[in-house]
């Protein structure tokens, strides 16, 4: 995994935290958080609001997290859900991952009709390639946002991310170039406070043994 | 509302069927996954946008929105999990051929 000089410690993974855990990263506030998001997964769902069952949407939710917790125990503690650096700094990405869908959804649309312009083209002037490229991004977080977004983006998909070394299936010679300019990277690496290059490398892979394993 | 919620869903349903046509066109396995995964998203994703025009916004439309996202967020999942066992299993893309003899894929 490619580590940029500047990665900030709020995307440090896995690894031991210095000193003890203080105020608002306390798991307390973890599964506050996540029986919350259940909870109002409840209230879309029900659309009731009396009183018994918003006692029952409580319960639910407190009894969600509380399995979540016995089964995976000890496998995500600080893993996949880093505790942000502070509050201001978990809503100041969160707006900023706000603003970032509206892009993407241009994207994906932009893509989209590319995609069905190469499908319904009478002589389907297709090019795939398969390639593989190391990621700047030193974040958990910020890698799996990146290999969804790839997906998501028709022409693309991530077939492999694993350590920071990406291999996607290009549809055709656009879709490589779209990646190859890197914007997805570039914007994401914004959203999580990182640096990325202003292009990424590709390289092709052509032989079964070329693939990273 | 309405005629906005009908252009919405034949949009969708313009995206869907060329879906159906790609996988039926298209030469392999991953270009196959392209065409199954993406259009897919995009196409769902309006079709439930049609449908919440149609409706009206309340709490169904909620519900329809969650649908949207599901979909949006596990259809990577699954190009992925597709496409990567695929070439651990060894299995290379098709790729057109360099010096193009007259083939039209």
């Amino acid at each position: 995994m490619q580590t940029p000089p500047t990665r900030p410690p709020s995307g440090s993974g896995p690894g031991p935290r210095s000193g003890p855990r203080l105020g608002w990263r306390r798991p307390i506030f973890r599964r506050g958080a996540q029986a919350t998001v259940l909870f109002g997964l409840w209230l879309v769902l029900s659309g009731e609001f009396a009183v018994e069952f918003l006692v029952l949407g409580v319960l639910a939710a407190v009894g969600g997290v509380a399995v979540s917790e016995l089964l995976f125990r000890g496998t995500h503690e600080g893993r996949f859900t880093p505790a942000p650096e502070s509050v201001s700094w978990l809503l100041r990405t969160l707006v900023r991952f706000a603003l970032y869908l509206p892009w993407l959804a241009y994207e994906v649309v932009a893509a989209n009709v590319h995609v069905t312009w190469l499908v319904l083209h009478p002589r389907l002037p297709i090019d795939p390639s398969l390639v593989r490229f190391d990621t700047s991004l030193g974040s958990e977080r910020g890698q799996v946002l990146l290999a969804q977004s790839i997906t998501l983006t028709p022409g693309t998909v991530t077939v492999d991310a694993s350590d920071g070394v990406f291999v996607v299936h290009c549809l055709s010679r656009r879709s490589r170039d779209g990646l190859a300019e890197g914007s997805i990277q570039r914007k994401i690496a914004s959203v999580f406070e990182e640096t990325a290059p202003a292009a990424i490398v590709l390289s092709d892979i052509e032989e079964p043994d070329q693939v990273p394993r | 509302m309405s005629i906005v919620g009908t252009v919405l869903l034949g949009a969708g349903l313009f995206f869907m069927a060329s879906t159906a046509i790609g996988l039926a066109r298209l030469p392999d396995f991953f270009t196959r996954v392209h065409s199954v995964s993406k259009s897919e998203t995009l196409g769902i994703t309006l079709v439930l946008l049609g449908l919440i025009a149609h409706e009206g916004f309340d709490q169904t439309s909620l519900k329809l929105g969650l649908i949207a996202l599901f979909v949006a967020t596990t259809n990577p999942v699954a190009a992925h999990v597709l496409t990567r066992s695929a070439v651990r299993s060894g299995l290379m893309p098709w790729r057109r051929p360099r010096p193009p003899a007259g083939g039209t894929g």
